[in-house]
């Protein structure tokens, strides 16, 4: 395992340059170098080396990305490539960043992903809220169209695609697989049954591949550099550079690329500079908010998928890697309160048990926020939490999951702190913030 | 539905894989063109699209940016997520409430500002953070407040 | 063993549900089998006409299946939907372990949250899913003290309301709008918590079907503006019938009370109408109430009209009609037979008929017609034949053969005065009798029998007041040339009696009138006659 500061970034690799932006720096820079590499190999080979890098996919499911690439059918005529850039997660913004400060590295990985899956149309589907990075890409896309480089008989080989921007229009659960294509076929972003998968059956009823940016990206670097360089990093069940986000009580937040397995006092007392004031931790979300909240005491861990479950430390796997810190002056009863209305807000509303009970859930955050919160509130949202996701097969999607971790968390962990501020609020009769 | 309207609504059925898909991009074109769209304008729409008008309720009310009734000339979009939140987003929040003299989801009188939040938005590493139409904001002092509105007519 | 019998065999999969053995169709889901063989596995959002979305949760079930990798058996970690799993060979499956009850028992709570718990003013109480479903699955309590969402009353439709405050989100109305009338009226705005169901202003459910969407409403929400606050549910006995409104035979229930018609429901039929009924049946129960109807036997009798008793007609009638072919002789009589008649009559009163006069001549009646079919996007149709019977008519009529005519021919026939007697009849909900025979001026005998008033019965000789059909028992044969019975819902009127009761009297049948008794005769007459009545639905699907 590599110290911390012997680590040179490759997916942020760019990171500094401003003018990387455009298609002639990048290509100063080496862009575009590694298409030219994968158009010379058979798609179905760089689908064996992305296996065999064992990639597992970033956008917070951590499926592994070469076998979601194989359940794509044999003698399939059509496919289309989904490019996840919904980014939504509450304290994720790494697809952000790079989209912004290296479209063309986005796009690079994503023709050759598209050449590999033998897609000959790319969406991606980027979330409302990220105008100038959308605009960043409609550039690069226009650029990238004039040189060649998309479009048809790319770089001489043959292969076709032509890659759109779909924007949404502000919901979270356009950030699931079947949400997104749901949305994209302009109906009711509600998530599909599975089975059938997207991979058999996807967008407007065709083989379809959704992946996150920031996995995409990590394909052109598996064939650039091979699927032995990708295990030499991370761990032997999650190989590979992630990029983390810190955020909240921290001296310097941003993105920080590091091998998967960094230890997550790491990433927040060495890249992100540790707490301000130089205050003690009180709790610290590991892979955006549906992942769930550790204390203090739980923070001393690799960031790798297989370091967060919910028998070692209550949570809901690694999610996006999003770390969230917050300082012993936090109140809990407010982060409460903004976990059941962030998921209540999102919940599409499909299956009973999301919709009422993120509703539920809500309702009785804002009571207790004004001072009439109780302690049984409290038993029944743990109650609740078993039921409405963690008895896991309880929603067609995952948002019902993502919603009981963190609030199971909060009122098995912090059930003290919450007991305590709801008493002070009764007694001063507050009113709803 | 302009001409200019049509266009766009051609060019999207030939870039995105269904009819339906056209819907979205759509109802994003119509509330750039008119600021928000109409009952009109969903039955023109769901006329030029070959759907029944419901349909195009459906996906019209499901999503937290568009609009079926007017909005100020400007909107400005403070971040509620986690991160802003506990790094000052509420007094920030607040500040707007008290400057604007709206309350959240209202427009002021002279039609200028809309003011929304939304959940996290993805730019946690500039809490508290805020886009005004299509600028990002982060971290925002609320000594910078008055400099930053002035810069919208 | 033969090729085709191997084949059934495939069809269908052996497994288990709870301690039985099961034969399920290859194709269903586990939802249905357990249906087909009566284990109630509660559920809303899934309807054997419309597609699967598995979105209520509530029919959530444990499962064995196949490890992929090792083959064995094993408890599948997730609760599978069973509407949405389909049926496979080997396995297990458990629908009262402690884990599918407490999941029940959630979205039971979880429905009832923000439900206004209206039952007393409520349509749906006595036949509602959500009372049904909470007493079986669910609990006494709700634990939110927080205030309730409210959405609003509205107007949806011509015959429709919505009750927005008691859905709960099955999206079947949605569905059906989409797949099956086709009109897309109806759907869901906004997300989560707040979602509600919703139309178009100006656009609302205006089409044909709209009355099945207050069929498929598992609640209070979609309610029959005809049927508001009319009937306690309970109260209400069911007649399995069949629509008169077209020649689609639709199959229907007819709901009544005390002799008092409720309301018309669709009833299953896989070969007619599926799960659906059109509007134009559906209402069609106020031709009952009419006050237009025709309510007492009359005779004219020098100059005067007389009531006749009931028990009296067959006795009246026949020495009227000898009378006539006495002084008039053979062959002069016409009798006009109606396609809103049931085979059983028809067969009856052309049999009555020519038994005073052998050489009577039969005539079909006028079939009112629309321009065309009406077809909906799951190809539910309305048929432009306006009448039941028409095919039973026509069928009939022929294999009785001798003397007959068209309505035209016994227009010239009259006029040339080479028929002076006329037996009419009627049974239309319109105006057809009036239109149709308006040229009929005084002949030497005018019998009418009809269901309505008309210009004809003003001036009948005898009248002979019709039943509406659910007043009596019978049979129509439909477009599909389906011989379907319908059983009588309600006793006539005061006064009145099934038409077959003095029918029959009148060619020496005795006692109280049985239809059944007539189709063997009709059996003997049309070959292949043989009521069907359509197979009864699996038990608790609606």
């Amino acid at each position: 395992m590599m110290s911390d500061s012997q680590y040179k970034p490759v997916l942020l690799r760019n990171r500094g340059v401003a003018e990387v932006r455009k298609l002639a720096v990048y290509r100063e820079r080496g862009g575009y170098k590694v298409l030219e590499k994968a158009l010379k190999s058979e798609p179905a080979a760089i689908v064996d080396q992305v296996r065999q890098s064992g990639l597992l996919g970033r956008g917070g499911a951590g499926f592994p990305t070469g076998l979601k690439w194989t359940f794509l059918p044999q003698g399939r005529t059509k496919t289309y490539l989904c490019v996840n850039a919904d980014e939504a997660e509450p304290g994720t913004f790494c697809n952000r960043v790079q989209m912004e400060s290296d479209p063309h590295q986005v796009l690079e990985g994503i023709i050759i992903s598209a050449y590999a899956v033998r897609a000959q149309r790319a969406y991606v589907y980027i979330r409302y809220e990220y105008p100038q990075q959308a605009a960043a890409l409609e550039s690069a896309i226009g650029e990238a169209r004039e040189a060649g480089l998309l479009g048809r008989n790319i770089l001489g080989s043959g292969f076709e695609l032509e890659v759109h921007l779909f924007r949404n229009a502000g919901a979270y659960i356009c950030g699931e697989e079947t949400g997104l294509l749901e949305s994209l076929e302009g109906k009711r972003p509600w998530p599909r049954i599975k089975p059938p998968y997207p991979a058999i059956r996807g967008l407007a009823g065709e083989p379809t591949i959704i992946n996150n940016v920031e996995t995409l990206t990590c394909v052109l670097h598996i064939v650039d550099r091979g699927a032995d360089w990708f295990r030499s990093l991370g761990t032997e069940r999650s190989p590979g550079p992630k990029l983390f986000c810190v955020s909240g009580h921290v001296k310097s937040p941003g993105v920080f690329e590091r091998p998967l397995g960094v230890n997550l006092k790491t990433l927040i007392y060495e890249c992100a500079g540790g707490v301000r004031e130089d205050r003690s931790i009180k709790a610290v979300i590991p892979g955006g908010i549906s992942t769930g909240f550790l204390t203090a005491d739980e923070i001393d861990v690799p960031m790798a998928f297989e370091s967060f479950t919910r028998e070692k430390n209550g949570c809901l796997g690694m999610g996006t890697g999003a770390v969230v810190v917050l300082d012993e002056t936090t109140d809990m009863l407010k982060v409460l309160h903004n976990t059941a209305r962030f998921f209540s807000s999102e919940s599409c509303g499909q299956c009973t048990q999301c919709r009422e009970g993120t509703g539920w859930m809500y309702k009785m955050a804002r009571r207790m926020l004004a001072g009439g919160g109780r302690s049984e509130d409290l038993d029944i949202i743990a109650e609740q939490t078993e039921r409405m996701g963690m008895m896991t097969g309880q929603s067609i999607c995952g948002l019902s999951d993502g919603a009981s971790y963190p609030l199971r968390t909060l009122v098995t962990k912090f059930r003290a702190e919450l007991e305590e501020r709801m008493e002070e609020r009764k007694a001063k009769g507050l009113a709803v913030a | 539905m302009t001409e200019g309207l049509r266009g766009r609504i051609a060019e999207f059925r030939r870039q995105y894989p269904t009819n339906q898909s056209a819907l979205l991009p759509t109802l994003l074109a119509v509330q750039e063109e008119a600021g928000y769209v109409s009952e009109r304008a969903v039955e023109e729409v769901a006329a030029a699209l070959e759907l029944a008008p419901a349909t195009v309720m459906d996906t019209l009310s499901f999503y937290s940016h568009l609009w079926r009734g007017p909005k100020g000339r400007h909107v400005v979009m403070v971040c509620r997520g986690l991160s802003c939140e506990v790094c000052g987003g509420e007094d920030l929040l607040g500040e707007l409430k008290r400057k604007l003299k709206i309350g959240e989801h209202e427009t002021t009188a002279d039609g200028r500002f809309t003011l929304i939040t939304e959940e996290c938005m993805g730019a946690c590493e500039k809490a508290p953070y805020m886009l005004v139409d299509g600028d990002g904001y982060g971290p925002v002092r609320k000594d910078e407040l008055d400099g930053i509105l002035s810069r919208y007519a | 063993m033969s090729g085709m019998m191997a084949e059934a065999q495939e069809q269908f999969v052996e497994f288990v549900i709870d301690d039985r053995t099961v034969q399920g169709r290859m194709g269903d889901s586990v939802l249905r089998t357990a249906l087909d063989h009566g284990i109630a596995i509660p559920y809303y959002c899934w309807h054997p006409g419309m597609s699967v979305v598995a979105s209520c949760r509530l029919c959530l079930v444990e499962m064995d299946d196949f490890d992929a990798k090792s083959g064995d058996l094993r408890r599948v970690p997730r609760l599978v939907p069973s509407c949405s799993t389909p049926v496979k060979r080997g396995i297990r499956v458990y629908t009262q372990t402690e884990k599918v009850k407490a999941s029940r028992a959630a979205v039971m709570e979880h429905l009832l949250l923000n439900h206004p718990l209206d039952c007393p003013v409520c349509d749906q109480a006595g036949e509602c899913w959500l009372q049904d479903y909470d007493y079986w699955h669910g609990s006494a309590h709700s634990r939110m003290i927080d205030p309730k969402t409210k959405q609003p009353k509205k107007d949806v439709g011509e015959h429709i309301l919505l009750y927005a405050d008691r859905c709960i989100l099955c999206s079947r109305c949605v569905r059906f709008c989409r797949e099956v009338s086709g009109g897309s009226e109806v759907a869901i705005v906004n997300r989560g918590h707040r979602c509600e169901i919703d139309v178009h202003p100006g656009c609302s459910l205006e089409d044909k079907m709209s009355g099945n969407v207050a069929d498929i409403c598992p609640v209070g929400a979609f309610l029959d503006k005809e049927f508001l606050f009319r009937e306690r549910v309970w109260y209400l006995q069911s007649a399995a019938s069949v629509c008169s409104g077209c020649a689609s035979g639709c199959t229907i229930w007819v709901d009544y009370r005390d002799e008092k018609i409720g309301r018309f429901r669709p009833r299953y039929n896989p070969e007619v109408n599926g799960y659906w009924m059109c509007d134009d049946g559906r209402y069609l129960w106020k031709q009952v109430y009419r006050d237009d109807r025709l309510m007492g036997f009359e005779f004219v009798e020098e100059g005067e009209r007389r009531a006749v008793k009931w028990d009296r007609v067959a006795e009246v009638l026949a020495e009227r009609l000898r009378e006539f072919v006495e002084g008039h002789g053979r062959g002069r009589l016409a009798a006009v037979l109606s396609p809103m008649m049931d085979c059983e009559t028809i067969y009856l009163a052309a049999t009555m008929v020519r038994s005073m006069d052998p050489e009577a001549v039969l005539v079909g009646g006028p079939e009112p017609r629309a321009e065309r079919n009406e077809v909906f996007r799951s190809g539910f149709t309305i048929n432009a034949e306006k009448a039941p019977n028409g095919r039973g008519l026509r069928m009939i009529l022929e294999k009785l053969g001798g003397p007959r005519m068209t309505v035209e021919a016994l227009r010239s026939a009259l006029a040339e005065g080479r028929i002076d007697g006329l037996w009419i009849s009627g049974g239309y909900f319109d105006d057809t009798i009036d239109r149709t025979f308006g040229f009929v001026e005084k002949p030497g005998l005018l019998a009418v029998h009809d269901t309505y008033a008309s210009s004809l019965s003003e001036r009948a000789d005898v009248v002979l007041p019709m039943t509406v059909w659910v007043e009596r028992e019978g049979s129509f044969i439909n477009a599909k040339n389906l011989v379907q019975p319908f059983r009588r819902a309600v006793i006539p009127p005061m006064g009145l009696v099934q038409d077959g009761q003095w029918l029959a009297a009148m060619v020496g049948q005795t006692g109280v009138y049985r239809a059944s008794v007539v189709r063997k005769e009709l059996a003997k007459l049309l070959d292949g006659f043989e009521a069907y009545e359509p197979p009864k639905l699996a038990k608790g699907i609606h």
